[in-house]
């Protein structure tokens, strides 16, 4: 009997199926990642300050910053998640 | 900066090269934008777009799980925690970066209207500043003043441009110059001049009593009866009776044999295509379809010969001034003659492209209805005052660096056209050995080159609307020539 969470999985063929399961969820989780953290790098150079400099300029860069953490902040939950989900396959895995 | 590509799309890590590759695009319409704002908007967007996409592929990553743990058993490390964290952030990425976007058009918008603003404020100043010192001026001297100012400018560009020495500028102004090659290129330059070019004619009613709203109402920023067409016709006056800036007959010969062509697709091919060469073809026409229902590009090159004597060369400062006294100049005459040569018909679709005074010949050709122009992209050129055809798809390219599209005076009809406006040497530095490089065609090819790549849409859709007029069948080109004919 293993536990993933609070559930218990005792029959091989769920517990298959449930690797699997978090095996697929791991590389959506990969590739999901990869992609919100392209958009964070892309959306940290921004220096506009050849191109307008006022406070309505200091103002955008920093909703600009703003934006650059929420990224930064779901790539590391996103990264979170991932470790969860490594966790979980190694608990499944240990109990066969 | 972030960049874009010729799509539009954001390009990470991209960088423009400084406020020298910027475009200002304003006109046409209620909508006026910078490309900067504008590029910024569209890397936002694409963000508030991509967020959308990653909720949706989180709730699949939620829905696989078959097993899920329900929400108040959640502990630190499941699965479900992250996820739903994740899904906050980026639902709040995405909604910012969509009230971003729309903040920054907003910002574009109300930045394109200050600037038109700013340019009819400053016009305004430039009519009651002439109007006043036309009131209190003597008579003559004041009459004097729209010859003196924009002869002055003719002479003093003709001078730079083919690099004679003294006798014109004075050997100490010269030197000036030289040592101050940014003296020429300083925005503030070009915006002064189009408002004193414009104001001439106020000084001059100020000089008759006529009453200042009278003058205002009939100039540049009103009726468009007094203006910088009144003060070039003025300068003719004074000039001719003295041998200089004479029109006269001028005939039209092909150059070489028509060659084969390809539609153009962009503001840099057409801009690429505009004759240079100063003694050869100063005018090339492009037919593309079959005859019946052909459609046509015609390129006109910018001014040849700057002699206010008469010489062969049609392209010369004589024209400049006709055209913008709009009293037939050798030029314009030779461009409607070529085309006639060519085979345009009346009702032929027609695509207009010039440099400098073959701009505002173009603009001219346009207003006139002699032919059906339905496209005109003009670089450099003084032609503010021509009113284009209504519905008409207009693009005036000028460098804020460049006082010649300022000798054209404030443009009174902004909404008939789309201006795309450039700062050349805003980062860079100016080049000692060219006279007025930021009126150089080379310049102008550049910026066009920078329009092809804006997601502007105005200017994509100017450039979506060549290929619905040309098609992309391949055509023909042939160049022409036009020569005065002086002793007529």
């Amino acid at each position: 009997m293993i536990q993933t969470g609070s559930i218990v999985l005792v029959d091989p063929a769920r517990r298959e199926r449930r690797l699997a399961e978090l095996r697929h969820r791991r590389m959506l989780l990969g590739g999901l990642r990869d992609d919100v953290d392209l958009a964070w790098r892309a959306l940290i150079p921004a220096d506009l300050d050849g191109s307008w400099r006022s406070p309505a300029q200091r103002g955008y860069s920093e909703r600009r910053r703003e934006l650059a953490d929420g990224l930064r902040r779901a790539c590391q939950d996103l990264d979170d998640a991932q470790t969860a989900v490594e966790a979980a396959i190694a608990a499944v895995t240990a109990s066969a | 900066m972030t960049g874009v590509d010729a799509a539009g799309r954001a390009v990470p890590g991209a960088e423009g090269g400084g406020s020298s590759t910027d475009l200002i695009v304003s006109g046409g319409g209620s909508l006026v934008a910078t490309d900067v704002l504008l590029a910024e908007a569209v890397t936002l967007r694409a963000l508030q777009a991509a967020a959308g996409g990653w909720r949706e592929r989180l709730e699949r990553i939620r829905s696989l799980d078959s097993e899920p743990v329900p929400a108040p058993q959640w502990s630190d490390s499941d699965v479900g925690i992250s996820v739903f964290e994740a899904e906050r952030a980026i639902h709040e990425v995405g909604e910012r970066s969509g009230a971003l976007a729309d903040a920054l058009v907003c910002a574009a918008e109300g930045y394109g209207r200050a600037e038109r603003s700013a340019e009819f404020l400053g016009g305004l100043g430039g009519v009651w500043l002439g109007y006043t010192v036309g009131r209190v001026a003597p008579f003559l001297a004041l009459a004097a003043m729209p010859a003196l100012t924009a002869g002055a400018v003719g002479w003093f560009l003709g001078t730079l441009l083919t690099g004679s020495r003294p006798g014109a500028v004075p050997e100490a102004a010269a030197r000036w110059f030289a040592e101050n090659p940014r003296a020429l290129t300083n925005p503030l330059l070009p915006a002064a001049l189009r408002v004193l070019v414009s104001s001439v004619d106020d000084a001059a009613a100020g000089v008759t009593a006529l009453p200042y709203p009278v003058s205002f109402a009939l100039g540049d920023q009103g009726a468009g009866l007094l203006g910088v067409t009144t003060s070039a016709a003025g300068v003719l006056a004074v000039a001719r009776p003295l041998g200089l800036l004479r029109e006269t007959a001028v005939t039209v010969g092909r150059v070489g044999r028509p060659a084969p062509a390809r539609p153009p697709t962009g503001f840099g091919e057409l801009a690429a295509r505009i004759p240079a060469a100063a003694g050869g073809a100063q005018v090339r026409v492009e037919r593309y379809g079959p005859a019946g229902s052909a459609a046509w590009v015609v390129y006109i090159g910018g001014t040849a010969e700057w002699s206010p004597g008469v010489t062969a060369e049609p392209w010369d400062l004589s024209s400049n001034v006709a055209a913008v006294a709009e009293e037939g100049a050798g030029s314009y005459r030779a461009v409607v003659a070529a085309m006639r040569e060519a085979g345009v018909r009346p009702a032929d679709p027609v695509v207009q492209v010039g440099h400098s005074q073959g701009g505002l010949v173009a603009s001219q050709v346009a207003a006139s209805g002699q032919f059906n122009t339905v496209m005109i992209a003009t670089f450099g050129a003084p032609n503010g005052q021509v009113a284009v055809p209504a519905g008409l798809a207009a693009v005036a390219v000028e460098h804020a660096d460049d006082i010649v599209p300022a000798l054209g005076g404030i443009g009174a009809r902004a909404e008939d056209r789309l201006v795309v406006r450039r700062e050349v040497f805003a980062t860079e530095p100016v080049p000692v050995d060219l006279a007025l490089p930021a009126h150089a065609l080379t310049a102008y090819r550049e910026t066009a080159r920078l329009m092809d790549a804006s997601p502007e849409p105005r200017l994509r859709e100017f450039r979506a609307a060549l290929g619905t007029v040309l098609g992309g069948e391949p055509g023909t080109a042939s160049r022409w020539r036009g020569v005065r004919a002086p002793g007529e």
